[in-house]
């Protein structure tokens, strides 16, 4: 009796070892991957982050499952990021917070090094926009204008260390002007306050601000990016209106974990893009002015180790500070 | 009549049988979602945003907006019924809700909700149409400055708050204070007292510390006492207000929103601060103050009131200058953006039925609101006769789901125990959580505008006295301090 039981629990060990094994073999993915988005819900990310999701669970043909930890500009959520198994059943959103808190916190982790970067899900750029009581209709005009009244002219933006602050702080690192930084907590208020003339100038995110210029309450001088944007080709870029190499990108990429091995790179990679190329997808994603990318995991992790590079000097050069 | 013409467009819009589904099902599952404490409006829509991406763009903004309003009551009745307020403007209603629930009168407590705020809303609505773009400009007079001079005069006031001893209650607005300031600054980016936990550089959120304080402070001081006594009085007065109860409410619930549709059109700090606002100003006016914190019906009506209106005029920013006022905004904004809605000056005059039809939707939600939650009064109320054995932990329960709802993050869920405790050393203390809760809200906002109207003004104070809205608000808090100190002196002087 005894040894029949003992054999019956050796053929259970043996065949629980078979079906793990098997379990461990079958083809990623096997089970809900967790997309880890580091804001709250509701901001632009999170947008980004949902509308993406369902068309890659679809490629995936596994549920891909939105999960919010917002803090500290994705910082807390890299801290557990960077700790998950590197099995492809964790992604996380990158954000320009990515680039910039190096620069600014203490980390617990290496923005490079910790991470596998997948792809750029997409870019949108800021606009500079001016009160209409500034007197300057370009950016040759406003630095010209900036030289004159060094120190007095205010700019707004939505927080320190938003790129909506840093678009301001490397056009002045650029041009060596000087003008004095206004922060507020948020987009709205920010805008708020250029809108009633507090603040002249602000470089807000393109479908924040376009339909106030667009009805004349404010200026559209230039845009951020290296190309022009889809919502408004007749405004110049910054670099092509007299500041050459300036850019500034608000991005929404994708990692895993490092050590993620590359088959599950390629394969989320693969079925990315493919979501970002859904007509519907795109059509949404332009609707919040971003426009899709989806490059190689080469040329992310290019991108985002030149991010941090640049914005490294330029924090420095303007002495913020975080912790 | 071009009014009316437009009011019948909006309608003739959203009146279908379809729209009305979809408004009923989006109050049902704001309530259903705003009742568990801790989830406020902004979680709720977050959470149930992605059901309208497939649906068309009228019938998916009317669903928004009854989740919108359905998530809104859905806090006020935790408030009431156990003392957990869901967001800032329901904590106000804690204080006497709560007091009314206790003494079997829950059901009149959340029938006046319910009342109050439909009349907001319909009133608020109304604004909307009528006065908006007039409205939305009103909001840009507003700088930092102005913003300076309100908060001060808030704070002066918010001394009215307080029930007995005047220099507990100030302890409590600096205790605030000192948990407001927690987290990065706004101004010059330092993070302040973080302590080097990457948790706390955004600061200690507004539920963390509401539900820690009122809530589990409240489970705790109720379990002490030895015998299992019931914290309901068993018999339950009616369900429905009494004549007498609608008289008293009528005018606080008129005089709350009318506070609460000024200051919601005031982007970021206004809804948060309009509740405060009217509750000091009702109980400054009532023939006998002694009675609010103690169960007066005024004290529910009329913020609950100025909190729908003051939710209603927050859309005034938002579709007229394109300006999400609160985070609950910016969300509904992204909705509008991703139904292909463009708001802005333009929106009223290239999609009329879209701006009508939104106007309409808002009063149906309002309506529906009311029709779905008065026949659940009585279904909330016999919530009460569970057990406190049963009832406490599932309130705690709720607690932490609401609490770790908002960033996935445990961390919450400790430091909402943490202030718990501070809570409850609180009540023994007899202090009270309310001046605190408003020094934890006035407070970071007062010392982040005054430093920004400095920094404008390039260091010179005299800005708050030589713009006039602001000057006017600088004289208006004099007078509300001597008004207060004078008695109290004149009594010194008797006694002398």
């Amino acid at each position: 009796m005894q040894v029949f039981s003992v054999t019956r629990l050796l053929a259970l060990v043996l065949l629980l070892g078979t079906a793990q094994a098997a379990l461990a073999q079958a083809p990623y993915p096997a089970k809900p991957v967790r997309f880890i988005i580091g804001f709250p819900p509701g901001g632009t990310n999170d947008i980004v982050g949902r509308l993406v999701a369902p068309k890659l669970s679809e490629f995936l043909g596994q549920q891909v499952v939105v999960e919010n930890r917002g803090g500290a500009n994705t910082a807390i959520a890299s801290e557990m990021f960077v700790r998950m198994p590197p099995d492809g059943y964790t992604i996380m959103m990158n954000a320009p917070g990515h680039a910039t808190n190096p620069s600014l916190l203490k980390l617990n982790f290496d923005s490079v090094n910790d991470f596998a970067f997948i792809t750029l899900l997409a870019e949108s750029q800021n606009l500079l926009v001016v009160h209409p009581s500034l007197p300057v209709r370009s950016v040759k005009e406003l630095i010209a204008l900036s030289k004159k009244r060094p120190g007095d002219i205010n700019y707004g933006s939505s927080g320190i260390g938003t790129t909506v602050h840093l678009s301001a702080e490397l056009f002045q690192f650029m041009t060596g002007i000087k003008w004095v930084h206004i922060p507020y907590k948020g987009g709205g208020p920010g805008l708020v306050a250029l809108l009633s003339g507090e603040v002249s100038l602000y470089f807000g995110n393109v479908p924040t601000v376009i339909r106030q210029a667009r009805d004349g309450k404010l200026r559209a001088i230039a845009t951020t990016g290296a190309k022009r944007t889809s919502a408004a080709p007749d405004i110049p870029t910054v670099a092509e209106a007299g500041v050459p190499g300036y850019e500034v990108s608000t991005f929404y990429g994708m990692s895993a974990p490092a050590k993620t091995p590359r088959t599950i790179i390629d394969r989320l990679h693969r079925d990315t893009v493919r979501a970002l190329n859904a007509p519907d997808v795109r059509e949404r994603l332009q609707g919040l002015g971003a426009d899709p990318v989806g490059n190689t995991p080469e040329q992310y992790t290019l991108f985002m180790k030149n991010e941090i590079a640049k914005w490294a000097k330029v924090i420095k050069a303007a002495g913020i500070k975080g912790e | 009549m071009d009014f009316l013409g437009n009011l019948a467009l909006g309608f003739g819009v959203a009146f279908s049988l379809q729209n009305l589904a979809y408004c009923f099902a989006g109050v049902a599952l704001g309530t259903l979602i705003g009742v568990l404490p801790g989830v406020g409006p902004l979680v709720t829509i977050a959470m149930l945003f992605p059901i309208t991406f497939h649906l068309p763009a009228i019938p998916a903004i009317i669903m928004l907006a009854g989740i919108f309003y359905g998530a809104q009551y859905g806090g006020s009745t935790t408030s009431i019924l156990v003392n957990l307020p869901g967001e800032t403007a329901s904590a106000v209603t804690c204080i006497d809700g709560y007091q009314m629930a206790r003494q079997g009168r829950a059901g009149p407590a959340l029938a006046t909700a319910a009342l109050a705020s439909f009349f907001a809303g319909c009133v608020g609505t109304l604004l909307i149409a009528l006065a908006g773009p007039t409205l939305g400009e009103w909001a840009l007079k507003f700088g930092a400055a102005e913003y300076t001079a309100l908060m001060l005069m808030a704070l002066v006031a918010s001394a009215v708050m307080t029930q007995g001893d005047a220099l507990k209650g100030l302890a409590m607005v600096v205790v605030g204070l000192l948990i407001g300031v927690v987290g990065v600054d706004v101004n010059s980016g330092m993070a302040r007292y973080s302590f080097g936990i990457p948790e706390l550089v955004d600061g200690i959120g507004f539920t963390v510390v509401a539900v820690g304080l009122f809530a589990v402070a409240e489970i705790v001081s109720n379990l002490e006492s030895r015998e299992p006594r019931d914290v309901y009085t068993g018999k339950v007065t009616g369900l429905m207000p009494s004549a007498r109860d609608i008289k008293d409410a009528a005018w606080p619930t008129v005089r709350g929103t009318a506070v609460g549709a000024c200051f919601g059109v005031l982007p970021g700090s206004g809804p948060a601060i309009s509740s405060f606002a009217t509750y000091m100003l009702e109980k400054k006016i009532a023939r006998d103050p002694s009675r609010f914190g103690r169960g007066a019906i005024e004290g529910v009506a009329a913020p609950e009131a100025a909190n729908n209106a003051a939710a209603q005029t927050a859309f005034i920013p938002m579709l007229t200058l394109g300006i999400p006022a609160t985070a609950t905004m910016a969300l509904m904004l992204a909705a509008l953006t991703l139904q292909g809605i463009a708001t802005g000056p333009q929106v009223m005059l290239e999609k009329p039925e879209l701006f009508w039809g939104l106007v309409a939707s808002m009063w149906i939600g309002n309506c529906l609101l009311v029709v779905l939650n008065l026949p659940l009064v009585g279904l909330w109320v016999k919530l009460l006769t569970v057990p406190y054995r049963w009832l406490f932990p599932s309130i705690i329960l709720f607690c932490c789901i609401g609490n770790y709802s908002v960033n996935n993050n445990p961390f919450d869920v400790y430091l909402c125990a943490v202030i718990g405790v501070l809570g409850y050393v609180l009540v023994k203390l007899e202090c009270e959580p309310a001046p605190l809760l408003l020094g934890y809200v006035l407070g970071p906002l007062l010392e982040e505008n005054l430093r920004r109207a400095l920094l404008i003004a390039r260091g010179d104070p005299t800005v708050f006295f030589t713009r006039p809205l602001s000057a006017v608000f600088m004289i208006a808090t004099v007078l509300i301090f001597v008004v207060m100190v004078l008695p109290a002196a004149r009594r010194m002087r008797r006694r002398t």
